[in-house]
């Protein structure tokens, strides 16, 4: 695991609502972090240097759990960095988040988001985000957000989407 | 096909406007929808009421059913006080009986319309559950957005479609017209 990711985790760990929770370990599903605006912010700026890819879902909702054997196939090849922020409520973590992503085989780490105004966090991660989930947002090896996509994804829509921006 | 002939108790009494002349409200065109039971509704039929609600709603997203008793007491609260509030559903997947049944089991009173092919949450752009507009007597856009800023009912710190329902009722300018929340993204026909 790169470094920087390291160094991501460290940071969202200190807002967990359980300090005493481990970070994700390298498949993200043993165990969930919550995170708040300041630690999305930080996870997309230390991100510099490769695409990544932040998956916005919740259990509950029917097209985010559809596309996430393609969100899995796209991090397995290892060409891009995805993240998943699930808006479930953090009280659910032990019981319907991390069942979730070890019955889905969730190869990428994943976080929920903390409590707190559901808009800003919207706003955070693109103004023109209605909220709708799923959402995925690439973003270039600058951290620069590049795309939106909102609804259902498939994998080759998503290769698609990456590909301008994946290192040559 | 019935024709339902609409008016609001408190007659014609006229809505307030909330922006300012430099930002005008933006005008709803009307529309025709059937409700769950096949009766024709236009939005002008609606046009002497204080306020129009129209709710973007689901039988299945858990949020918009975390929503239903809330929208039920909405309903309960404003509908003598010249407000009319519509259910529209533009799900593909959920049927006209589906809405009727999920209706009944919740005890909305207020009308809920079907939206086939999704025409008119494309129409103004809807694109989550639960998705709240309200309107003017001159089917002005003054709100648009959530119904409170907390969908599990625990936390709510700001009852944003009361507000502007309240500031309507009061002659007063919308003070918030634009809010968001998570939703349940409308399943479309050409999703």
């Amino acid at each position: 695991m790169p470094v920087r990711i390291v160094a991501a985790f460290m940071l969202v760990l200190s807002v967990s609502r359980n300090p005493a929770a481990a970070a994700p370990g390298p498949t993200g599903k043993d165990s969930v972090s919550v995170i708040g605006i300041a630690g999305v912010q930080e996870l997309i700026g230390r991100h510099h240097g490769e695409v990544l890819v932040v998956n916005v879902w919740a259990t509950w909702c029917v097209p985010c759990v559809e596309e996430i054997p393609d969100l899995n196939s796209l991090s397995r090849e290892g060409h891009v960095r995805v993240v998943g922020i699930s808006i479930d409520d953090p009280a659910d973590i032990p019981s319907k988040v991390v069942p979730f992503l070890r019955k889905h085989a969730v190869p990428y780490p994943v976080f929920v988001k903390a409590g707190g105004n559901d808009e800003d966090f919207i706003n955070a991660l693109n103004r023109d985000w209605t909220g709708a989930v799923p959402a995925t947002f690439i973003y270039d090896g600058t951290g620069t957000q590049r795309k939106m996509l909102v609804g259902k994804q498939t994998y080759a829509s998503l290769q698609r989407a990456v590909e301008p921006f994946r290192a040559r | 096909m019935k024709l339902i002939i609409v008016s609001c108790i408190l007659g014609l009494a006229v809505g307030a406007t909330s922006l300012s002349p430099a930002n005008e409200p933006e005008k709803i065109e009307n529309f025709t929808l059937q409700d769950v039971d096949g009766a024709r509704h236009a939005l002008a039929d609606y046009a002497n009421c204080k306020a129009v609600v129209l709710m973007f709603i689901s039988t299945q997203c858990p949020v918009s059913n975390g929503y239903n008793a809330r929208m039920a007491a909405l309903h309960s609260d404003y509908k003598d006080r010249g407000v009319v509030f519509l259910g529209i559903n533009s799900n593909k997947a959920e049927s006209a009986d589906d809405v009727r049944s999920h209706a009944k089991e919740h005890g909305f009173g207020f009308t809920i319309l079907k939206d086939p092919d999704n025409r008119i949450a494309d129409k103004l752009q809807a694109s989550v559950t639960p998705e709240i507009y309200v309107l003017n007597s001159a089917l002005e856009l003054l709100y648009h957005g959530r119904i409170d800023d907390n969908s599990r009912g625990t936390a709510i710190t700001s009852k944003d479609l009361r507000k502007a329902l309240d500031e309507i009722l009061d002659g007063k300018p919308v003070s918030v017209t634009r809010t968001k929340a998570f939703g349940c993204s409308i399943k479309r026909t050409d999703s």
